[in-house]
């Protein structure tokens, strides 16, 4: 190899691309194998499940199905989270359950398998059992106590046991739990007689559809029967969008990783077009260079693919922090312990990194299979024939690009589909780069010669006639640099939308809600005397209060919200459709809901349709009044008066509380007070509006950590790219660097020369960059997220989003160009006329 | 008088196969100033060498090089730059011209190099551009010339900054014979007008008889052959 440095960049490119894809295909699914495993510990072999509406069934159904339906194999479970202050960062699932009825579902409490006598459970008020590990990392041991902390409120729990588990499987899906008697957990959690559901186990075939139908004779009005595993699949099912952003960008590296392997392939090919040329000339076939090329490329692609699925390894266990704390934020809990390595992973990043590599090398492949079996081809023919290419190429992009825009105005709502169109667009605006270049270059050429006399016209002009490597460089500059812009306008316009949003939804001006293991919603429900405590404050005015409950339906998970609210917080609703003062009043008597935006896109539902919503006794049905914006959840939230709500569901909790101050009240000095006036022993979060704004933003900024790190990830990919491509394109102009430094060019002369060329590519590809950019962001910002999400963002456009990708363009190029030239400089020139 | 070129005992190797193949072995000659001296001798032995080392792109292993009392050996890299971009001019077998600029533009290099373009040196360029007959292809870029009149214009781009020393590598080692003695022509007749020092490495017997001096390179040392 002459230039190894060209053959480690394009392992590196290989790898990072690779390493991209693997780190987030296994952060994803250590996600979802963390959730898999523990709702699987959780739900044990139960094949269905008994479940109500808010607030759960009523425990004595259980009796009734067991005595009365005679399904013996039933099993009562109450569930709620908890945190510790032994176990910080972590959620803990509060699993309460009946030891004497688990045989059949759970055996890890089945009892002997574990040496866990859970029948200590029962007899001890309040205790719990936790696994092994856990319990070393809280420092208990069966004996001691466990602080924890449920709705603000902090409990000891005798620790009455530790499982230990049988394997790792195990270990991973009961790291989070908190095993409990059914009576101490409804105590704990503060659903004293009532049960989240109740597990049975049919026989299959006939007899089990038997019993099933001897239970749903049982069964009151509001509650069914489920298949196990329902709710864990709608909940699973609620990230699927979010997936598979972080896997389209994930690939997005990959891609830029394709430009490199192109551009090293090609470079090595054009190095040997004499070689191949003479092997031509003694008989070997075309197909036998294009098998040549290609073998290379396999051992690149292996070598590249090997490296990067370490790299993914490594690169892995810090995103899979991120990930699933985004995960946590916004869609569930779960709680990841480490980097779960599926073997399908690796093999999968392996072969897409081989394949990738394969498909990048096979345009050099067939342009060696090209050359013509005598003599080389001359350079200066090679470049003529890639110039006559430029309006091909752009032309060629035109179509991808109307193919994109023309699969984007499919009216579908399959993601794949979106980014696939993503891709064409991306792809054609790549193929439309070098005519820009040329277009832009020739438009800088009177300026630079200007300033830089004969020396800034061979700078500008050897852009234009090594369009071979210069094109894909740029372009592979263009494409990241882009996808820069397009995120960073998308994440930027999410976020003024998002405060403009959080401006107009947060009216008043103190909020009250108990601490919650995510961040997306309050959860749990505030004790009556505390909000009367907090209500009754002189500078208070005026209140509303809040009770958000999860459902499901078809379509999946949703929020419901009841609203007892002051007149001023009807202004906190901007209305995309209905609304106005018919709209809340229909919504005031109780006939009308009103939905999110992401409901009625995901539901396909509009103003004047009806609603079916599981209420305690049964479903009940209600108008859709108008459709209002929300990005607190994109799985949908629906919100209903406060009375139409207690007449159908039996629960008169308050999950949060808005206080309306009177006018010239200090808010931070009255939630100072506020806080003062809570109970001693519960922990209420008392929030001014602008606490709770800023603490909603930060939870905005870190969902969109991961972003970063992919951003990051794929502009080093791209610089890598350009590194090589400049490399190779300094490299073969070795001997006229030569002929220069003869003809009295200094090493210095020399630096600007280069620098100047590879500065003015990168100017070149962040002015291309910013118009490209622009497109992704509107297909981002109005079809993908539109179509993940359900939201409708504005779009914003800050002008330093802008200049920052000039300006990272540039000084990419020209901290790309820094090594070139060093070298260059530095080398003999009788060594470069030589040709060495 | 101070001559335009001497050689003091020049040694240069290259490292092969973890050996030395020593290519200059104790070169001397001294040049005087407006002298035209070809360098004979077979493939490999060492005339390229020997035209690196006279013009500062290459260093001796020992020994020195005065152009015009100057040694070469003696400077910075940087030094010997700056010397050659004043006092050089050098025409390459492969003619080399920059296949970004244009004729003309190409011509223009040493000047704009050494900072001194102007119309006085643009109307220089084009009379030289006139003299090796291509005084039309001002604008055209050189892989649409063939190789004579690449190597003609090699020939105008080695003498526009009126170099005290032209050092020519082959200069018809890539033509053909009719072609060959028209560059020939025109490097003797530039040379020979503006009174400049010119060494002339070739295998042309033809170039070589119209030189005032011939010396051969053998065994890694220069001989004369005609002085």
């Amino acid at each position: 190899m002459k230039h190894p440095a060209q053959l480690v960049l394009s392992v590196l490119g290989v790898a990072l691309g690779v390493a991209v894809v693997v780190a987030m295909d296994l952060a994803i699914q250590s996600s979802r194998e963390a959730f898999r495993l523990s709702t699987e510990a959780v739900a044990g072999r139960a094949t269905h499940a008994l479940v109500g509406s808010v607030g759960g069934l009523d425990e004595a159904l259980f009796a009734r199905v067991r005595l009365d339906a005679g399904v013996r194999a039933s099993a009562p479970v109450v569930e709620g989270f908890a945190t510790s202050p032994a176990l910080p960062g972590m959620a803990l699932r509060v699993l309460g359950v009946d030891p004497f009825s688990e045989g059949p579902f759970r055996p890890f409490l089945a009892g002997g398998s574990t040496g866990v006598d859970v029948s200590a459970l029962v007899a001890v008020p309040g205790a719990v059992v936790l696994s092994s590990a856990t319990a070393a990392r809280a420092g208990v041991a069966p004996g001691d106590s466990l602080s924890v902390r449920v709705e603000g409120r902090e409990r000891r729990l005798p620790v009455v046991g530790v499982l230990e588990p049988a394997d790792r499987l195990a270990r991973a899906g009961l790291r989070d739990l908190l095993i409990m008697d059914v009576a101490s957990a409804q105590e704990l959690l503060g659903k004293v007689g009532r049960l989240s559901r109740i597990d049975v186990r049919v026989d299959e075939g006939g007899a089990g559809e038997v019993q099933l139908a001897r239970v749903a004779g049982v069964l009151p009005e509001g509650v069914r029967v489920e298949p196990a595993g329902t709710r864990a699949a709608a909940l699973a099912g609620m990230i699927r969008a979010f997936d598979l952003n972080l896997t389209a960008l994930s690939l997005l590296a990959l891609v830029f990783g394709m430009f490199l392997i192109y551009n090293a392939m090609t470079f090595s090919v054009v190095q040997r077009r004499e070689l191949l040329g003479a092997l031509r000339a003694l008989g070997v076939t075309r197909r036998e260079i294009v098998a040549v090329v290609l073998r290379e490329a396999v051992w690149v692609g292996a070598a590249g693919a090997a490296l990067g699925v370490a790299l993914g390894v490594v690169l892995g266990r810090g995103l899979v922090r991120m990930v699933a704390r985004t995960i946590n934020d916004l869609y569930f809990v779960v709680s990841v312990e480490g980097l779960a390595l599926p073997p399908q992973v690796l093999v999968l990043g392996a072969l897409l990194g081989v394949g990738a590599t394969l498909l990048a090398a096979l345009p050099p492949a067939l342009e060696a299979a090209s050359a013509p079996p005598r003599v080389a081809q001359l350079r200066s023919a090679l470049e003529a024939s890639a110039r006559r290419a430029v309006p091909r190429a752009a032309g060629a992009g035109i179509l991808l690009f109307l193919a994109g825009g023309a699969l984007l105005a499919v009216p579908t709502r399959v993601l794949a589909v979106s980014f696939a169109a993503l891709f064409l667009i991306i792809l054609g605006m790549a193929l439309m780069t070098p005519l820009g270049t040329v277009g832009l270059v020739r438009s800088a050429r009177p300026a630079l010669a200007r300033g830089g006399g004969i020396l800034g016209t061979m700078a500008s002009r050897g852009v234009v006639t090594a369009m071979s490597r210069t094109a894909p460089a740029v372009a592979s500059l263009v494409v990241a640099v882009s996808v820069t812009v397009g995120l960073g306008v998308m994440i930027g316009s999410f976020r003024g939308t998002l405060t403009r949003w959080l401006g107009g939804t947060l009216v008043a001006d103190v909020y009250v809600s108990l601490p919650s293991t995510q961040a997306s919603h309050a959860e749990g429900t505030l004790e009556q005397a505390v909000v009367d405590a907090l209500r009754s404050h002189e500078a208070v005015a005026g209140w509303s209060t809040y009770r958000g409950v999860d459902l499901s339906d078809r379509v999946g998970p949703f929020r419901l919200v009841a609203l007892e609210l002051d007149p001023r917080g009807e202004a906190g609703f901007d209305f995309l459709a209905g609304g106005g003062a018919g709209a809340f009043a229909a919504y005031r008597r109780g006939g009308a809901v009103l939905v999110s935006e992401p409901f009625a896109y995901r539901r396909g539902v509009a103003v004047g349709d009806s609603l079916s919503l599981p209420a305690a006794r049964g479903d009940r049905r209600y108008a859709v009044a108008g459709v209002f914006t929300d990005y607190a959840s994109d799985q949908g939230v629906v919100m209903m008066a406060r009375g139409a709500y207690d007449a159908a569901w039996d629960d008169g909790g308050i999950t949060s509380l808005g206080l309306f101050l009177r006018d010239g009240a200090d808010a931070d000095a009255v939630v100072e007070e506020l806080t003062a006036r809570v109970p001693e022993g519960q922990t209420v979060m008392v929030r001014t509006n602008a606490t709770l704004r800023d603490g909603s933003l930060e939870v905005f900024d870190r969902t969109f950590q991961v972003t970063a790190v992919l951003r990051l990830v794929a502009f080093a990919v791209a610089f890598v790219g350009v590194l090589s491509a400049f490399m190779a394109l300094e490299l073969e102009r070795a001997r006229e660097f030569g002929v220069l430094r003869a003809n009295g060019l200094t090493p210095g002369q020399l630096w600007r020369l280069v620098t100047t060329q590879t500065g003015l590519m990168g100017l070149v590809a962040g002015v291309l960059a910013v118009p490209m950019g622009l497109v992704l962001a509107w297909v981002m910002i109005y079809v993908v997220n539109k179509r993940s999400f359900g939201w409708t963002l504005r779009m914003e456009v800050h002008p330093d989003v802008l200049l920052q990708a000039v300006a990272l363009a540039l000084a990419g190029a020209v901290l790309a160009g820094l090594y070139p030239a060093w070298r260059m400089s530095r080398t003999s020139p009788a060594a470069a006329l030589r040709g060495e | 008088m101070i001559p335009a070129l001497e050689l003091r005992g020049l040694r240069k190797g290259y490292p092969e196969g973890g050996r030395t193949h020593v290519v200059l072995d104790g070169v001397h000659t001294v040049v005087a100033a407006g002298q035209r001296v070809a360098i004979l001798g077979p493939s490999g032995s060492g005339k390229s060498t020997l035209l690196n080392l006279i013009c500062g792109i290459d260093l001796p292993d020992a020994g020195s090089v005065l152009v015009s009392g100057t040694d070469l050996t003696a400077l910075s890299e940087r030094e010997r730059t700056l010397f050659r971009r004043h006092r050089v001019g050098f025409v390459f077998q492969f003619y080399n011209l920059l296949p970004t600029l244009t004729v003309l533009e190409n011509l223009l290099l040493p000047v704009e190099l050494k900072g001194t373009v102007g119309a006085e040196e643009e109307a220089r360029a084009r009379d030289l551009l006139a003299r090796v007959g291509l005084a039309d292809r001002g604008g055209t870029f050189p892989d649409r010339l063939s190789g004579g009149e690449q190597q003609r214009v090699a020939v105008a781009r080695a003498l526009v900054h009126r170099p005290d020393l032209v050092l020519a590598d082959e200069p018809t080692g890539n033509l053909d014979e009719d072609t060959g003695a028209v560059v020939a022509d025109l490097l003797d007749e530039l040379v020979r007008s503006d009174a400049r020092t010119l060494v002339v490495v070739t295998h042309s017997r033809e170039l070589a008889s119209r030189m005032d001096r011939v010396l051969r390179m053998s065994h890694g040392r220069l001989e004369e052959v005609r002085p």
